[in-house]
Order: structure tokens, then C-alpha cells, then sequence
């Protein structure tokens, strides 16, 4: 069965809003690169979707873009991608797909399906999942930041009980930011 | 100057009230060092002294608690203590101090003393601390745990703009748990 690992970008206060972060160096768009060929599927909400396209593919084509930005670009717009959205009419990208049913049934099913891993992003989604058990394997990277303020990781997630994880990575870049690999358990 | 160090455990989304999480075993020794080797003061305010006093000094007393336990009880004991209160009429413990005053000319004082660093605990006098830009280093502790609730780090805490630290040094413990050494830039 193939694993639904999320990823992403935290302060050191636990605030996951992208605005609050610095943009990422080139060894985290290295890190982010190499996550990316160990999946075949991107899912996303609607507002990370449109975070990420068109902005990463038109990122690959201009020419002022820099060496690490074009090979996490092309690596971005070469996966497969679903998202899920009720509002969402269509989408330019031959590769997106748009959701509308279930997100458990949805995740459930492509979990099952043959592939590499699934990799979600964003928030909403990803809350989702994890209040579902749907999530096996946690990238969080923890950025030397204190926001003090900004949306926080899991807010209103509504728990039965806390989450043990099992850390299996720790690495940690020149720019201060540490990777953190994390299963379920 | 002494630094001001600024110790907590933080869940991965970010909740550092202690009732949510037992802290792993293994982190006793991390913060017998931190007793040891860095701190000549410790600084709380009330409801903090009141989880760590008398609870620590007792086992420092007892023989029947685990040796790690009994080391960092009794590194504590030892230590000169402070803590900021307004309805604390008294404390028994002969190492503590009752500061009523304000806290930012009373650290300021503090530092400029001579001694090894100050050691803060808990969660309201280290966000005024960090407020106050008075924090020259953290240590946080990230647990491999997920409890979708809780009081957040640093919550309310008004700053002017996000603090970018330097991580100058980053352990991981058996337990999953990963400590994080950072400084003020």
C-alpha cells in the first residue's frame, strides 16, 4: 500500500503560514526536489493548488529563474496532481485532476492503487487526513523563525487522543532549518 | 554579560503545555547538563516555581526515584532561584527569591551580574522575555508527538517582526526527540 506522506514548512512557534517563513534557499528546494522523486501523486486543497500552479510552471520556463528553482520546477510540474475542491471549475494543467467526493473514500482508494508514494501539502487537507489516521509519514521542516503570530500547525484538529510519532530523520541545513522524518506509529 | 537561556518541550505542532506529554526518560540527563554546565540562576514566574518547587527538591531528598532523576533533582535544588510573582507571599525553599518588580529592570540587573547564565522556565515570563528581546538563546526540545491542542508557544505574543535565530546546534535522543540549540541574531 502506498504511504501519504505530508510536508511542510514550520516555524519554531508551530505557525505554518507561508507568509511568516523566509523562501526557501536552495538546499531546502534540493530537500523538496529529492521528496518529490520518491512520489508519483501530489494532492493538494484548492488554495495550496493555486499557490503552487502557475507559479512553479511558468518558475520552469523563465529564464531568470535560478538552477535549484528550474529543477524543483520541472520536478513539481512533471508529477500527477488531484485536488480537492468544490469550487474549483477546471484547470489549465493536462496532469491535474479536481476531486469533489469524499477526501477519506478518495485517499483511501489511491492508497491501494499500484505507485510510489502520495504526497499532500498545505493545511487544510493534510488536517484532514491526520484527524482521519490517513497520514504514515510526517517531512516537517522547522525553520529558525519565531512569527509570533500566523495560523498554527493542526488548529481545531480534533483528536481522540495525542499522536505518538516515530522519529527515523533528522537533518539539518547551513541556513538553519532542520528536516525532520517522522512515521507513524 | 550573562546570557538569558530560554528552555521548553514543544510537541510537533507547537504545544508546550506539559499536561499534554510525559517527557521522555532520556531527556533528564540533556537537562542535568543544561543545570550544570550553564546555568548559575534560574528564573520562573509563579505557576511554574509551583510545578517545580516542592516536587524537585523532595526527590533530591528521597533515595527511592531513578539515579537520572535524583541528578537533575539535585541540580536543581542547588540553584539560586528566582521567581516573579505578586501574590506569592513566601517560599520555604532557602535558594529562592521572591521578585515583585519589573521584569525587564530586574533581567536587565541580572545580566549584567556576574555568574553563569540565567536559566528561564515555563511560558508567560519567557514570551514577555521574548518580547522584550531579553532571550539570547533557546533551547527547545521537539517531542515526536501530536496532540492537536494545548496552549501554543509564544500565543498572544506581540511582536513587532518575526525573530530569525541562528541554530548553532541540533541532538536527537532515542526517544524521537530532538533538541535544538539556537541564539539571538
Amino acid at each position: 500500500m502506498r504511504n501519504v506522506i505530508y510536508a511542510i514548512n514550520l516555524t519554531l512557534d508551530g505557525c505554518c503560514d507561508h507568509t511568516k517563513q523566509v523562501g526557501p534557499d536552495e538546499e531546502l528546494l534540493e530537500h523538496y526536489a529529492q521528496l518529490l522523486r520518491e512520489v508519483d501523486l501530489l494532492v493538494y486543497g484548492r488554495k495550496t493548488y493555486q499557490l503552487m500552479v502557475p507559479y512553479w510552471p511558468d518558475a520552469a520556463n523563465d529564464p531568470s529563474s535560478t538552477k535549484a528553482d528550474v529543477k524543483f520546477a520541472r520536478a513539481f510540474v512533471s508529477m500527477k496532481k488531484i485536488v480537492f475542491s468544490r469550487s474549483l471549475d477546471s484547470v489549465d494543467d493536462g496532469d491535474t485532476r479536481i476531486v469533489r467526493a469524499n477526501l477519506r473514500d478518495e485517499i483511501f482508494k489511491l492508497k491501494q492503487e499500484p505507485g510510489k508514494d502520495i504526497l499532500v501539502g498545505g493545511v487544510d487537507i493534510p488536517s484532514q487526513l491526520m484527524e482521519l489516521d490517513l497520514i504514515d509519514e510526517y517531512r516537517l521542516v522547522v525553520t529558525p523563525i519565531i512569527a509570533g503570530e500566523g495560523r498554527q500547525l493542526f488548529e481545531g484538529v480534533n483528536l481522540p487522543e495525542k499522536r505518538q510519532l516515530k522519529l527515523v530523520e533528522s537533518k539539518t541545513f547551513k541556513s538553519g532549518c532542520v528536516a525532520l522524518r517522522h512515521l507513524k506509529q | 554579560m550573562r546570557n538569558v537561556i530560554y528552555a521548553i518541550n514543544l510537541t510537533l505542532d507547537g504545544c508546550c503545555d506539559h499536561t499534554k506529554f510525559n517527557p521522555a526518560e532520556d531527556l533528564h540527563e540533556h537537562y542535568t547538563h543544561l543545570l550544570r554546565d550553564d546555568a548559575g540562576l534560574l528564573v520562573y514566574g509563579r505557576k511554574t516555581y509551583q510545578l517545580m518547587v516542592p516536587y524537585w527538591p523532595d526527590i533530591a531528598k528521597s533515595q527511592s526515584e531513578t539515579k537520572a532523576d535524583i541528578e537533575f533533582a539535585q541540580a536543581f535544588d542547588s540553584l539560586n532561584k528566582i521567581v516573579f510573582s505578586r501574590s506569592l507571599a513566601s517560599a520555604e525553599d532557602k535558594h529562592t527569591r521572591i521578585v515583585r518588580t519589573n521584569l525587564r529592570d530586574e533581567i536587565v540587573k541580572l545580566k549584567q551580574e556576574p555568574g553563569k547564565n540565567i536559566l528561564v522556565g515555563g511560558v508567560d515570563i519567557p514570551s514577555q522575555l521574548i518580547e522584550l528581546g531579553l532571550v539570547d538563546e533557546y533551547r527547545f526540545v521537539v517531542m515526536p508527538i501530536i496532540v492537536g491542542q494545548g496552549r501554543r508557544l509564544l500565543e498572544g505574543v506581540n511582536l513587532p517582526e518575526k525573530r530569525r535565530l541562528k541554530l548553532v546546534e541540533s541532538k536527537t535522543f532515542e526517544s524521537g526527540c530532538v533538541a535544538l540549540r539556537y541564539l539571538k541574531q
